[in-house]
């Protein structure tokens, strides 16, 4: 305070300048309206400057414009001619709409086509008296799902042991009707298949005398037997429910079967594969390779031809896969292949200085791996594996190509109802499909752009 | 290597010629409580001895002519004994030599210079004894209790016990702590040995014939030029490396391919990084238990109580429930500090740990370094911070394209290095 200022003279501070608030006009709404609308748009200083501002005007109303265009057009569509009630196709055709709208007029959507088909639409060809056990699949699944979502619920052991243990089973009980007549033949085969392997593990033990072998990996092997046994026991026992063979399901409940299978099996397999690649060991390293390369360089929907067109060449006359379940598998091992490279992408970007703090702390290889770079390299790369999901589930509507009707598919059987043909169905059929379809990839970004805040440690790299 | 420690050990009996007099009487960090136990032998040995800073027997009975005949002239054996039997018979010796105050002012007369400030400290040589066993029992409980005033006592007692330590260390007095460091306990008690170790980066010869015996509760510091295979070297240690050729000995185990063994070294052995090497998605906390707890299968409720230990030694204990991002570089090194430390290893290996460091917190960092090493705590240091490996080292290890070119105690390493390299190394970066 009242000296100078200025390098030219010897200076010392006396009193150090206290924070002030910035001058007005460079915060708030205004300040963010200009920086971001006008700022450009008004700047005539020079001729360069005077011809970007009138090309940023015209951008800025053209899209102004465009927007305003595509709403009123689906307002229109969808609201203002859109005819609401109505008990067949008939209110819908300009023909013959009962007098609603009058002749050569345009009609719009046809929301009654979805509202008496919505039941088809979300469940299928699903018997209608059996409905409920999807509902109640639904039930059963939402506050796990919801609990395992959202971080301030306790308990997210039990919650993941739960929905991806147990749900699982009980839904294919409840969606399927359990009571799959699973023959005598494949016990035993399991059986003997677990004995081989606590044969081999003695074996092991005894040659290569490795104490504890036995004990350690036998405890394991019999666990899983038991669940294993379990599992086949409860999909053998009669429940008294009918049996709905999957032929039967389809609509939005066949694609979230095929699109939540999907993305839960993807995301451990791809963590597993890009491990592989990266791995030490050069058999394992190739094998993990391979896999990746093949179903990467292969489109979705010739493997999906070839596991229907192709298959039976590998199995004896009579054995059949149901659809579904090739479909399952085909959906899942594509899309981990691509999972596995997200993964090791994330996987990269871990610098060798936390490898080396957590082995310095003699963490061991699995420690590390689950503790350290993993967590790390899956926030890291949470866009990606959100992409892939999404990816995934868009890419079920391609079963609809080996004849399962998932949501996208159903529509096509609900167009073939002479009640109700309407020239606008396949239309507001489409605006209702790319709505859902919106909902549920929306609602998945929003939730990964949200971990991914809740994940930010303020750690930059 | 042999070599080049021949050469500084060659260079070192000449020292007492008249050359530099004075450091005769300096406290060597370099085990002087070591030699006080057999002091009795007399002021010679123990003036020669602490001159040299050896506290290390191999050096004497392979390269020290004068030393070897003294000490051969007095114990019985010819070339190599093992230390342990070196000690004994010394000590067998010195209380023998004890009494004899004659024999051991004649022993001392070469020295001349030195004899008048000996003479006063040692007339009352069982007096001098007795003293500085009690002082060395301070430090041990310095070292266990670590409170300040605790250490100002054991400092007082060493200032009065010898009255060397205040007159002629001008140079490390400005923290006080010389006289503390000088009377740390070093013992004989083999930490790390490395026997011809040698290492290649594919067809480069990184590390090129290393020999290094580090005992328990020893101060290494290692400098050099950058390329030189100090961080390599001791990455070796505790196998983020791995050697090709030779032997490491960590704690008794050598280190080989078996995991296991590597395991338990990695145990023993912490390590702090230049660039910290936090764990930036678990809280410091939480980066502090997670090896105890995994590693060592401690509860989480043991874990974190030694974890807030820790933190407060290294005083940070209000960062605890924060993560490494919003922390300072210097708080962050010292969490890598507190979370080695967590693992209770025996030894701490530190790579260059104040280099990406904002001159303001080199301090900080260094402040808790000094005070690990009153603890006793046998510590290898990749540093350039001359302060500290003059306040705190008790050997300074100069290495230079994967070899070590010379090594010495501190104050002589700084004050009279001997190699050409050396010298080129040190007017480099002491400007």
């Amino acid at each position: 305070m009242g000296l100078d200022n200025s390098i030219t003279k010897p200076y010392v501070r006396t009193e150090m300048v206290p924070q002030k608030a910035p001058p007005p006009g460079t915060v708030g709404p205004r300040k963010w309206l200009w920086d971001n609308v006008f700022a450009s748009m008004l700047n005539f200083t020079t001729v360069g400057n005077a011809i970007t501002s009138i090309l940023m005007i015209v951008l800025t109303f053209g899209v102004i414009f465009l927007a305003w265009w595509v709403a009123a057009v689906l307002l229109k569509f969808g609201w203002q001619d859109a005819i609401f009630t109505g008990t067949d196709g008939s209110y819908c055709r300009p023909e013959d709409n009962k007098g609603k709208v009058p002749i050569g007029q345009n009609i719009g959507a046809c929301w009654p086509f979805i509202t008496h088909r919505f039941g088809q639409f979300m469940n299928g060809f699903y018997p209608e008296p059996e409905r409920w056990r999807i509902y109640l699949t639904y039930i059963i699944g939402a506050p796990l799902i919801a609990g395992l979502l959202i971080p301030s619920i306790p308990r997210k052991g039990l919650n993941s042991i739960l929905l991806f243990v147990a749900y699982p089973i009980i839904a294919t009980i409840l969606l399927s009707g359990g009571n799959m007549e699973i023959a005598g033949s494949t016990y035993i085969f399991w059986a003997v298949v677990f004995a081989a392997i606590l044969i081999t593990l003695f074996a092991v033990e005894k040659l290569t005398d490795s104490k504890g072998l036995f004990a350690a990996g036998g405890k394991v092997v019999i666990a899983v037997a038991i669940a294993m046994f379990a599992i086949l026991f409860l999909l053998d026992f009669d429940f008294g429910l009918e049996f709905v063979e999957t032929s039967r399901w389809g609509g939005l409940m066949l694609t979230l079967v095929i699109g939540l299978v999907g993305i839960v099996v993807s995301l451990p397999l791809g963590i597993i594969l890009a491990l592989g690649r990266r791995s030490q060991m050069p058999v394992v390293r190739l094998a993990s390779t391979i896999f990746i390369e093949v179903w990467r360089g292969v489109p979705l929907i010739t493997v999906l031809f070839m596991s229907s067109v192709m298959l039976p060449l590998f199995f004896a006359e009579g054995v059949s896969f149901d659809k579904l379940i090739r479909a399952l598998i085909v959906v899942a091992l594509f899309s981990s292949a691509y999972m596995a490279e997200v993964v090791r992408g994330g996987l990269q970007a871990i610098p060798k200085g936390q490898y080396e703090g957590a082995q310095a702390l003699g963490l061991s290889f699995w420690q590390t791996t689950n503790l350290i770079t993993m967590p790390q390299a899956l926030k890291l790369v949470i866009p990606g594996i959100v992409n892939t999901f999404i990816g995934l589930f868009k890419d079920t509507t391609l079963v609809s190509i080996i004849g399962l009707y998932d949501f996208l598919g159903i529509q096509e059987a609900a167009l073939q109802d002479t009640a109700w043909l309407a020239p606008t169905n396949q239309m507001t059929g489409f605006l209702f499909m790319a709505a859902v379809y919106f909902m549920f990839c929306f609602s998945m970004s929003r939730y990964s752009l949200y971990t991914e805040r809740r994940l930010h440690t303020g750690h930059e790299r | 290597m042999a070599k080049a420690t021949k050469k500084t050990a060659k260079a070192a009996p000449k020292a007492p010629e008249g050359k530099k007099p004075k450091s005769m009487s300096k406290p060597r960090a370099a085990g002087a409580d070591d030699l006080t136990v057999i002091s009795g032998i007399g002021p010679k040995i123990h003036g020669q001895l602490n001159e040299m800073g050896i506290f290390h027997y191999d050096q004497i009975a392979d390269w020290k002519k004068p030393e070897c005949d003294f000490v051969n002239g007095g114990l019985r054996f010819k070339g190599r004994i093992e230390r342990e039997e070196w000690i004994k018979q010394a000590k067998a010796l010195a209380r023998k030599a004890a009494p004899k105050k004659t024999a051991a002012k004649k022993a001392a007369a070469p020295k001349k210079a030195a004899a008048p400030k000996k003479a006063a400290a040692k007339k009352p040589a069982a007096a001098k004894k007795s003293v500085s066993t009690k002082a060395k029992s301070t430090v041990v409980k310095t070292a266990k209790t670590s409170t300040a005033q605790t250490a100002m006592a054991s400092a007082a007692t060493s200032a009065a016990a010898t009255t060397e330590a205040s007159t002629s260390v001008p140079k490390a007095t400005a923290n006080g702590s010389s006289s503390q460091s000088s009377k740390l306990k070093v013992s004989d008690e083999v930490a790390i040995e490395l026997n011809n170790m040698n290492k290649w980066y594919g067809d480069f010869h990184v590390l090129r014939d290393i020999n290094l015996t580090v005992y328990k509760g020893e101060r290494i510091v290692i400098c050099g030029p950058s390329g030189s295979g100090k961080s390599t070297l001791i990455r070796c240690i505790n196998r983020l490396e791995e050697h090709q050729k030779g032997q490491i000995v960590v704690d008794g185990i050598e280190l080989t391919n078996d995991l296991k063994k590597i395991d338990e070294i990695r145990r023993e052995v912490g390590m702090c990084f230049q660039h910290f090497n936090l764990f930036p998605h678990l809280t410091v906390l939480e980066n502090c238990t997670l090896a105890p707890i995994w590693v060592r299968k401690e509860t989480k409720e043991k874990a974190e109580t030694t974890a807030m230990k820790f933190l407060e030694k290294v005083k940070i204990p209000e960062q605890a429930n924060k993560y490494p991002g919003q922390l300072s570089g210097g708080q962050q090194q010292r969490v890598a500090i507190a979370r080695s430390l967590c693992m209770e290893p025996r030894i701490m290996l530190f790579d260059e740990p104040t280099s990406a460091l904002d001159p303001e917190m080199i301090k900080e960092v260094l402040d808790v370094m000094v005070d690990l090493a009153e603890t006793g705590m046998t510590m290898l240091v990749v540093t350039h911070e001359m302060g500290f490996a003059r306040k705190v080292a008790n050997r300074v290890i100069f290495m230079d394209e994967g070899q070590v070119i010379e090594q010495n105690a501190p104050d002589e390493f700084f004050d009279n290095p001997q190699s050409d390299r050396t010298k080129l190394f040190l007017s480099q970066i002491l400007h």
